[in-house]
């Protein structure tokens, strides 16, 4: 079954804090694109601290010092059940490791 | 708010020793900088505890703060734990390298990984336990559905990068060929 993907006005306003740089940016939407078609695959039951589905992934930036991009976002179905929205999103970079 | 405050905080202490450090680094002379290591290796010990405490009032905040105001302190506080981890294993190098006298040294040698494991597993903590999500989040994207306020793939993206759709598009196909966007 292929979704459709959609975001929250929050995402938007989360990700304009990032600062990401288009490199990344182009990754990050490959990866979410990804659930439209591999969502059972690739979307995962957290239970604590909160219960809901998440998608976590990360990619190592080469050009800036072994920085290693941290994802974690929230989805939810849609009400017609063929729309996935991404709901709330974390970021977080880890250097030197 | 409070929480902010403590974040602030933390992130403050955590630049007033990467400053330490760097003064440390470009003394000189051998004494001078070996008395400097001794003293923020003492003062880094207290680090991992500094970070648990914060964690414990954090966590405890969270339960009442906005979905925007818990991602981004869990964010601050992340990295902050992450800028810890760095300056551990900064200061173990000046260590190895730098200093002479034997018993800082020994002491230093002993004491960073110890400190540096624990803040890496502090840092580990907070991105596995922290309330990045709450309940509600899926009751406001839905309300959000609901008026017609969510935001399609492209659009969002070509907003980030600051291009038009059609250029994002391009940018996407660009890179799914194997060339540089």
């Amino acid at each position: 079954m292929s979704f459709r993907l959609k975001y929250d006005p929050l995402v938007a306003r989360l990700m304009s804090s990032w600062r990401l740089d288009d490199e990344a940016l182009v990754d990050v939407y490959l990866r979410l694109d990804k659930l439209r078609e591999e969502s059972s695959s690739l979307l995962q039951r957290a239970t604590a601290p909160f219960d809901g589905m998440v998608y976590e992934f990360s990619f190592v930036d080469w050009r800036i010092r072994f920085c290693e991009h941290r994802f974690l976002f929230l989805i939810v179905y849609g009400q017609d059940e063929e729309t996935l929205i991404v709901a709330s999103a974390i970021y977080a970079p880890r250097f030197g490791y | 708010m409070a929480e902010s405050v403590l974040v602030r905080l933390a992130d403050a202490r955590v630049r007033t020793f990467a400053e330490e450090l760097a003064d440390a680094r470009s003394l000189t002379d051998q004494t001078q900088l070996d008395g400097r290591a001794a003293e923020l290796i003492d003062a880094h010990q207290f680090a991992p505890d500094e970070l648990e405490r914060g964690w414990t009032i954090l966590a405890h905040a969270a339960e009442k703060m906005s979905a925007e105001a818990r991602v981004r302190t869990g964010q601050l506080y992340y990295k902050v734990a992450a800028l810890w981890v760095d300056l551990t294993a900064v200061l173990e190098l000046l260590v190895v390298e730098k200093v002479h006298d034997p018993d800082v040294k020994a002491k230093g040698l002993q004491e960073l990984p110890k400190a540096g494991a624990r803040l890496k597993a502090i840092s580990e903590k907070i991105w596995r336990e922290w309330r990045w999500f709450a309940p509600e989040d899926a009751g406001r994207a839905r309300g959000s559905e609901a008026r017609g306020e969510l935001i399609a793939g492209d659009e969002l993206f070509a907003r980030l990068a600051r291009v038009s759709v059609e250029e994002w598009r391009q940018k996407v196909e660009a890179r799914k060929a194997g060339g540089v966007s």
